[in-house]
């Protein structure tokens, strides 16, 4: 059987068609698999404001952004920033904030209720980690950073 | 998200006939730092011995920032590079390797997949992979749907008769699958509008699980697997036995 | 030649690294090495707003939101203290066309040293003009 180039392979009977066409206005979003989850996470954990800067962010920043040394948002920094949520637990009355470094990976970073600062800058291949209360500094590679975020910001 | 557990046959057919598939699509979606304007010239300086001059498709006469604003836009091909059985579509954040005419086989499409990625990574265009997936629709002049190892019900009884649409999504090894069943279509032909199932199938990974130019080809490979396991593995096998399956 | 100490630099600070809900900077802005600042000497602080604007701020993708200046001796006074990796910070000028101000300090900062500079830098918004702290 072949198939006329360029064109959608199948269309539905219209019974099963959406009741808004593509160009209307929908209140609903329909999303690929996975990414509910993701929007349910950063909502949960980092509230709109998290949310927010995270969409700022993919929509604005995943071409090529600033004076041109800038690299588009990250994919695999998304990815790494997303799986690492899931596992940190932030503390009490914390309100943690969202940066996007000039390479192109996120940023999360949020006090302790002394005002001290924990930063996570989520790279491609390697994660950057401080904690400024116990004096950390340091990189672990992305296939080790579950371990090293449970172990530090899990409760 | 979950997997689901599938009942995969011990042998897979290599080939059934007539040979369902309507759509076979292999996709890479990226970020690059290149405009949007240079990459079609930049990807055809690599592609023309295969590949004849881009052309326009309909969602590139839409303005930019209107385009840019919709995020249903956001991994849509803008042009496209017809070759002999394939074409390339290409966008700012995509590009797909899509079978047309008559379905040639995996081992030819793979060829022609390792041939396309080298000479994108020739073109030096990608800063990072996104995302990759292939998704294969397969067609069948049937209700699809009883024939399925997978079925609607309402209160324990089948639902069969009716116009029926189901997606569902789940995890298959590292990759996440996307399963639409429709059973009330209908696919254009060169021999003209036919009626009945689609099987739409598409498998993607995340960013994190692959590096296009190093394992890229690889990652597309097991996905192919997975798409004729879970493929296979949901058709009741009195319903594969009609459609002679042939076995190497 | 590097820059006298007695003088001060501006950075600007766009919406990729500044949070306006929680006020928050973040040391990205600092980290790592050649990073751009303008000289006040050269660009006083209500002209380096517009030079700002037309260097780094792209709506509505990158807008600049604040601007954080130093004085270019306390910039090395932190940097030599630093305890945990002490560093000797300069500016050095790097006027480019159309920008005479242009500076860089080509040192490599470190991520906590950073997180140091952030936190004595004096940050000024334009819309009421005032300095915010520091």
């Amino acid at each position: 059987m072949s198939v006329l180039v360029n064109s959608p392979s199948y269309e539905s009977s219209e019974n099963l068609v959406s009741g808004t066409g593509d160009f209307s206005p929908s209140r609903v979003t329909r999303f690929e698999p996975g990414e509910a989850a993701k929007e349910q996470l950063i909502l949960h954990k980092l509230g709109n404001n998290g949310w927010g800067r995270w969409q700022y962010f993919r929509q604005c920043f995943s071409g090529g952004w600033g004076e041109g040394k800038q690299k588009p948002l990250s994919p695999r920094s998304q990815d790494m920033f997303f799986r690492a949520l899931e596992l940190i637990d932030f503390p009490e009355g914390v309100t943690p904030s969202l940066f996007l470094t000039d390479e192109g990976f996120l940023e999360l970073a949020w006090r302790d209720t002394d005002g001290r600062a924990t930063q996570i800058e989520f790279g491609s291949k390697e994660s950057e980690i401080y904690i400024e209360s116990s004096g950390e500094e340091f990189t672990v590679p992305n296939e080790r950073l579950a371990e090293t975020i449970s172990r530090h910001f899990a409760r | 998200m979950n997997p689901i557990e599938i009942r995969v046959p011990e042998k897979l057919p290599t080939r059934i006939t007539p040979c369902p598939i309507v759509e076979a699509v292999l996709e890479v979606r990226f970020v690059t730092e290149r405009g949007w304007t240079v990459l079609p010239g930049l990807l055809h300086q690599h592609i023309r011995d295969r590949y004849r001059e881009p052309e326009d498709l309909p969602l590139a006469a839409m303005p930019e920032k209107f385009r840019e604003s919709q995020s249903q836009f956001t991994y849509q091909p803008l042009a496209s590079f017809a070759g002999e059985g394939f074409s390339v579509g290409l966008g700012p954040r995509v590009l797909s390797l899509a079978v047309t005419g008559e379905y040639p086989g995996w081992s030819v499409v793979n060829k022609e997949l390792d041939w396309l990625l080298a000479k994108v990574e020739a073109a030096n265009f990608i800063s990072e992979g996104e995302r990759i997936g292939i998704r294969y629709v397969d067609f069948f002049e049937c209700d699809l749907f009883p024939n399925l190892e997978i079925q609607p019900h309402c209160h324990g009884e089948p639902l069969t008769g009716f116009e029926t649409s189901l997606t569902i999504a789940f995890r298959r090894e590292r990759f996440t699958a996307r399963l639409i069943l429709h059973n009330s279509v209908s696919v254009k032909t060169d021999e003209g509008p036919r009626s009945g199932s689609v099987f739409d199938l598409d498998l993607s990974l995340a960013a994190s699980d692959f590096d296009l130019f190093e394992d890229g080809r690889n990652r597309f490979r097991e996905a192919h697997r997975l798409n004729k396991e879970i493929f296979f593995g949901l058709m009741k096998p009195e319903f594969l036995s009609t459609l002679s399956p042939t076995y190497d | 030649m590097p820059v006298n100490a007695s003088e001060n630099f501006a950075r600007a600070i766009c919406s990729d690294k500044f949070d306006p809900d929680t006020g928050e900077i973040s040391p990205s802005l600092f980290k790592g090495e050649n990073t751009s600042v303008s000289r006040l000497a050269l660009t006083p602080l209500p002209e380096t707003w517009p030079l700002f604007r037309r260097r780094v701020e792209k709506p509505p993708e990158r807008t600049l939101e604040r601007i954080g200046t130093m004085n270019v001796g306390r910039l090395h006074e932190i940097g030599i203290s630093y305890q945990a990796s002490p560093r000797e910070l300069t500016v050095e000028p790097d006027p480019q066309p159309n920008y005479p101000s242009h500076a860089v300090i080509p040192q490599k900062i470190s991520r906590g040293l950073a997180n140091e500079l952030i936190r004595y830098l004096e940050v000024h918004s334009e819309d009421p003009p005032c300095r915010i702290r520091g």
